[in-house]
């Protein structure tokens, strides 16, 4: 494993690919966008925007959506147009995106803020409204939707004290609660119909059942380490704060795939033959798995 | 001239006779509002100044409207009934005509068991014994209620009500088991439903001079300060130290919640809200009606804004300001009735901490007023609200609409809590194998007897019901016996259905509630041997 790419360009939070296999980076300098596998970034345009940060990014086919201080940018042709849908003042910063696995009919997304809780769309991402009956903790740091969410209507929220789930497309929320206690949670992923959660602290924890029960994820030495992201590619990859680990197929043997000794990696991306990382420091940087 | 026609102490069979006619007519005046095909009440208007009668179908208010009876040994009888009916009501919102009925029909079988020469502290005791037993049947029977098209459907059955029904379940679905339904009167001629984000208060501005002009009384501030205490601030130099405070520590706005405001005190706020563009106050006068109320919502308040409250009590004084007792929230309305906040900065995990010790008050007092004080606090703190705008043609409409949205609120709340089991009085009717299989299995003659009661009695709800849609009870009954338990008959539509996959469902917690009532009073009014008038009441109150 090695690094093939660095580019320095402020802090990245969050990284998605499109239909056409267009790589977005959103960071603390914009939204960037990469047209050759991540080997070069560019500063996308958005609208008559200049100097916005870019905190959160997710796609479906190439509708591309992009969080920001008061806003969630929209383009539905793969970032060559961005229509700026404000979000109810005062204004949230976006912190994660979700879109539904029906997206394209159904057109439900999910953004979570760092102090207004969720915001929901049911049109395609026009419109977008609060909804956080339940949602006790409005400071929101990942969400992940159900990729059968069609029947069961669940999202579920990650929160700095804890995790939330609504069973009703994301109108309101009910906190589970978990062994390990108010852990400030960041990651959410699903892997084959299992939700993986990762907290701050480092536990990682997995549920068959929509979180109606859980079981610890043992990650050995790597335990205790903050969980900053969580991404299901043919394995289930977890991003802890000094190092990229794989779960083993029964999600019982974490091995270490690569250490991040200097920077903090924040954000992860699948890509042909490899992932790409970016970094709080921020470098973007593509390995080969 | 009635008392003085009564004599002062009444003896069996007298005392029976006289219970069995009361308690018949007050039972046969609430029994036609049972079910969903159900009649109302006509009672004289309580006004002399109304032409109207009031138009009832509830239970418990049609129990509270009848006073007295002309017959002061059925008085006795119907009193009884009225006093079990209007707790029963208060305290659980609804399931009078249910336990009145049960009343009724174990109350006429005791009788008729005794006069036979039953022993009745016995009977008595049986009948009571079988109350935990049939609440555990009836837990048996329930399941758990969760998703919006199902408690749309829980809601129907409660209220009748389509359009009701819907905004009820959609509500519910939000909120859930604890959550804030308000249910207002409304000028407009239909139902509507509002939502309402946050936390808030029905208490508003201490002046109408706070607010922006133009803004039409409300006040809308984003990143506000907040600051709590339960003093009256009577002189305007009371202030200086909070403001001294608020600027030290960089506030651009500032909301004061206090107990109330001088008009001194009030210009002094306003004097500095049109001097200053970067700093903005508004002052709310402390929530409640009472000194536990206002403790509660201080208490509450501080823990959503991290705000630390000044507590007259506590010996604290406005001098003793600091930054450190400012909280914070996102954004915070006023206008002059109601305040609210929206994203309080307060510490969540101590909130969380809060809300687990409210939930679990509310599990386990026994007290009904804390019990639902605990619920709407802890509804409040959810972080948002329902708001149900009943409107009508008619005032008569709108409170009859009114009322009903409350019943069925209350019996969500029950149902959400506790689960349902299939309704129509075909929970209650499951029931009665348990009981038949106890009563084969004892020789006891009064336990037997009592037994059998209960299993005539349980089946007088839903017999009540059929009835009262205009079918035979008996016809009905007949029909269900070659019926699994869970089948029952729909009394609107006339057909046998699976009560509960049709959402015709009661709340558990609810008929447990009946069916203990109905058992401990007629078991109890079973035992009365004698009457005593105490004092003739015309006499009452007279001067000498």
């Amino acid at each position: 494993m090695m690094a093939n790419e660095r580019i320095d360009v402020g802090v990245v939070y969050a990284l998605a690919s499109s239909e056409a296999g267009r790589l977005y980076a959103a960071r603390a300098t914009g939204l960037y966008g990469s047209d050759d596998n991540g080997a070069s970034w560019q500063l996308v345009p958005v609208a008559d925007v200049a100097n916005y940060v870019a905190t959160a990014v997710a796609t479906s086919g190439n509708t591309v959506f992009a969080g920001t201080h008061g806003a969630i940018m929209r383009s539905e042709d793969d970032g060559q147009s961005w229509s700026l849908i404000g979000l109810a003042k005062p204004a949230p910063l976006v912190t994660a995106l979700a879109l539904s696995p029906t997206f394209d009919a159904a057109g439900v997304a999910v953004a979570g803020t760092a102090e207004d809780g969720v915001f929901v769309t049911g049109d395609g991402g026009l419109t977008w409204v609060p909804w956080n009956y339940g949602l006790i903790d409005l400071d929101v740091h990942a969400v992940a939707i159900s990729p059968n969410f069609s029947g069961d209507q669940t999202i579920f929220a990650a929160t700095e004290t804890g995790l939330y789930r609504s069973a009703n497309g994301g109108r309101s929320w009910q906190r589970l609660v978990l062994s390990t206690g108010q852990a400030p949670w960041l990651a959410l992923a699903f892997f084959d119909g299992t939700l993986l959660v990762g907290s701050e602290n480092g536990d990682l924890l997995q549920s068959d059942d929509l979180g109606e029960s859980w079981q610890a994820v043992d990650l050995g030495q790597w335990q205790g380490k903050a969980i900053n992201q969580i991404v299901a590619m043919d394995a289930v990859y977890v991003l802890a704060e000094d190092a990229l680990l794989r779960l083993g197929p029964d999600l019982t043997e974490a091995t270490r795939v690569e250490a991040f000794l200097q920077q903090t990696p924040l954000a992860m991306l699948p890509r042909p033959g490899g992932v790409i990382v970016g970094f709080a420091e921020g470098d973007l940087m593509a390995f080969n798995l | 001239m009635r008392g003085s026609q009564t004599p002062g102490l009444v003896f069996q069979p007298n005392v029976y006779h006289a219970m069995q006619r009361g308690i018949q007519q007050m039972v046969d005046a609430i029994r036609p509002t049972l079910g969903p095909t159900a009649g109302g009440v006509a009672i004289d208007p309580i006004h002399t100044t109304e032409s109207l009668p009031e138009f009832l179908d509830d239970g418990g208010l049609i129990a509270r409207r009848i006073i007295e009876l002309r017959n002061r040994d059925v008085d006795m009888g119907a009193m009884l009934v009225r006093s079990l009916l209007v707790r029963q009501s208060e305290d659980m919102g609804d399931g009078t005509a249910t336990t009145a009925v049960l009343l009724e029909a174990i109350f006429q079988a005791g009788v008729r068991y005794i006069a036979a020469g039953g022993n009745a502290m016995k009977l008595r005791r049986h009948l009571e014994s079988a109350i935990p037993n049939l609440q555990d049947a009836l837990a048996e029977n329930s399941f758990r209620i969760a998703g919006e098209e199902q408690l749309k459907r829980v809601a129907a059955s409660l209220c009748n009500d389509d359009e009701m029904a819907d905004l009820i379940g959609e509500s519910f679905d939000l909120i859930g088991e604890y959550g804030r339904l308000e249910i207002r009167e409304d000028y407009g001629r239909t139902l509507r439903r509002e939502y309402v984000q946050g936390t808030y208060y029905y208490s508003g501005a201490v002046s109408s001079a706070l607010f922006p002009e133009g803004s039409a009384n409300r006040s809308d501030m984003d990143n506000t300060s907040v600051f709590i205490c339960n003093f009256e601030i009577n002189d305007h130099r009371e202030l200086f130290p909070v403001l001294k405070a608020a600027h030290e520590a960089g506030i651009s706005s500032l909301l004061i919640i206090t107990t109330n405001m001088s008009d001194a005190a009030v210009s002094l706020l306003t004097t500095n809200n049109s001097r200053m563009d970067t700093f903005k106050v508004m002052a709310v006068k402390l929530p409640g009606l009472n000194a536990t109320d206002r403790i509660q919502a201080m208490e509450d308040i501080s823990l959503l804004t991290g705000a630390t409250p000044l507590i007259k009590e506590a010996g604290d004084t406005l001098e003793r300001v600091t930054t450190g007792h400012f909280g914070k929230a996102r954004r915070i309305w006023v206008d002059k009735r109601t305040f609210g906040l929206v994203g309080g900065r307060g510490d969540k995990r101590k909130l969380i901490a809060h809300l687990e010790r409210l939930q679990r008050f509310y599990h386990t007092t026994h007290d009904h007023e804390e019990r639902e004080r605990a619920r709407k606090r802890i509804g409040n703190l959810q972080g948002g609200s329902v708001t149900l705008w009943v409107g009508g043609f008619t005032e008569t409409e709108i409170a009859l609409q009114k009322s009903l949205a409350e019943r069925t609120r209350q019996a969500m709340y029950l149902a959400m809590q506790g689960g349902v089991v299939p309704g129509g009085g075909i929970g209650l009717l499951a029931c009665r194998q348990a009981l038949q299989q106890q009563a084969k299995s004892t020789r006891d003659t009064d336990e037997r007897a009592a037994y059998n009661i209960l299993i005539e009695a349980l089946a007088a709800p839903a017999r009540t019901i059929w009835c009262n849609a205009g079918y035979d009870p008996s016809e009905v009954m007949a029909k269900l016996q070659h019926k699994r338990p869970a089948i029952g008959f729909d009394a609107r539509s006339g057909l046998m259905i699976n009560m509960a996959d049709e959402g015709i469902v009661d709340s558990l917690l609810l008929m447990q509630s009946c069916v203990r009532n109905a058992i401990s009073t007629a078991a109890l009014a079973l035992t009365v041997d004698v009457l005593v008038h105490v004092s003739n009441p015309e006499m009452i109150g007279k001067p000498e």
